[in-house]
């Protein structure tokens, strides 16, 4: 076997032994890599937008199973990005509206309902940016630790994951009141 | 100072080319010795990658990202590259450790340096300051350093393959 690889040359050597092996090595590790991507919890897209790639905010991102980890421990508090009728329409349970362009008038009424906790923001997914400039915007007010939702409520509502409708974490309706005690 | 630092490099790793791809088969030192400086070499190789490839695993988009930031390839490239990437690094060490496709291994990991340290030259010269993404989060800054290190790294698969080719020519007939 092999024979006819012989050579005297060193890189017509290379070439001819050990660039066949390296190709299948290549290939067999891309349909293992896939294979592994699509067991996990969260697999990595391939259509991920450049914008989720290298945010504006420097925001850590995360994916729709590693959010719903975090949502069931209770130490971040979900924010939603989007206007203040999409918020009403649906959202994520316990979550919070702060739409982009409201950000410094509602900013002290939400740090009075979390109290420094962690922030995990979301949007839409087809506009991460919008989600992506208010993580940065909170970033600027102080906010040492936000996390940004990269598949957006969509993604969020695709794992049917707890969503709710209503008012309830409309920040300037609120005042004095947890939310857990209008909702059902 | 960069350029000048970059030129040290090559120059060495040019003498060290000769030495090892070169010379040192060719030398008188005991066969033995040759063997196991090659295997310490296709395992020095195959641990690094090892340990790269599970760190870059655990988190592909981390990985995908800093693929991205070297801004050479487009963010579909960068994220199929973080998911195949690891999985023929951790292949490609196996093989170099087992023995089974080892020459594949050595060509696949020295191919990725090689492309490694095409990506840090040019971000380097271009500026840009990010993380260089080799072991997943535990990452040092870009530097000319790192091109010294991958060098080195491609010297060790260059030598197994040379020894192997080495046996192999001591086994084809004379041509006189």
């Amino acid at each position: 076997m092999n024979r006819q690889c012989h050579h005297r040359s060193f890189w017509a050597h290379l070439l001819c032994r050990a660039l066949p092996e390296a190709l299948l090595l290549v290939a067999l590790g891309a349909v293992a890599g896939f294979a592994y991507n699509s067991a996990r919890l969260d697999p990595l897209p391939v259509d991920l937008p450049a914008n989720v790639l290298l945010t504006e905010s420097g925001a850590r991102v995360v994916f729709p199973g590693k959010a719903r980890e975090l949502f069931e421990q209770g130490e971040y508090v979900f924010v939603d990005a989007r206007d203040e009728d999409s918020y009403v329409d649906g959202h994520v349970a316990d979550a919070f509206s702060l739409p982009l362009e409201r950000l410094a008038e509602l900013y002290p009424l939400l740090l009075d309902w979390t109290g420094g906790q962690p922030l995990l923001v979301y949007g839409n997914a087809a506009e991460i940016v919008v989600a992506d400039d208010l993580a940065a915007g909170l970033r600027d007010h102080g906010e040492k630790d936000v996390l940004l939702l990269a598949a957006g409520y969509e993604g969020w509502v695709a794992r049917d994951y707890p969503v709710e409708t209503g008012r309830a974490g409309v920040l300037d309706e609120n005042e004095g009141a947890w939310p857990d005690d209008e909702w059902e | 100072m960069p350029i000048l630092l970059f030129l040290l490099i090559t120059a060495a790793t040019c003498a060290l080319w000769y030495l090892l791809l070169a010379r040192l088969p060719e030398s008188r030192i005991p066969p033995r010795y040759l063997r196991l400086l090659e295997w310490i070499c296709r395992y020095a190789l195959a641990l690094v990658f090892l340990w790269a490839a599970v760190e870059k695993g655990k988190d592909p988009y981390a990985f995908a990202a800093s693929i991205y930031a070297y801004r050479v390839v487009p963010a579909g490239v960068a994220t199929v590259m973080a998911i195949a990437m690891p999985a023929a690094e951790i292949l490609a060490a196996l093989a170099l450790m087992t023995g089974f496709l080892w020459r594949g291994g050595a060509v696949v990991l020295g191919g990725f340096l090689l492309a490694f340290s095409v990506a840090l030259f040019q971000a380097i010269l271009r500026g840009i300051d990010i993380s260089c993404g080799c072991f997943g989060a535990e990452s040092s800054p870009v530097s000319f350093w790192l091109i010294a290190r991958n060098a080195l790294l491609v010297l060790a698969a260059l030598f197994a393959l040379r020894m192997d080719h080495r046996r192999a020519s001591s086994r084809l007939p004379t041509s006189d």
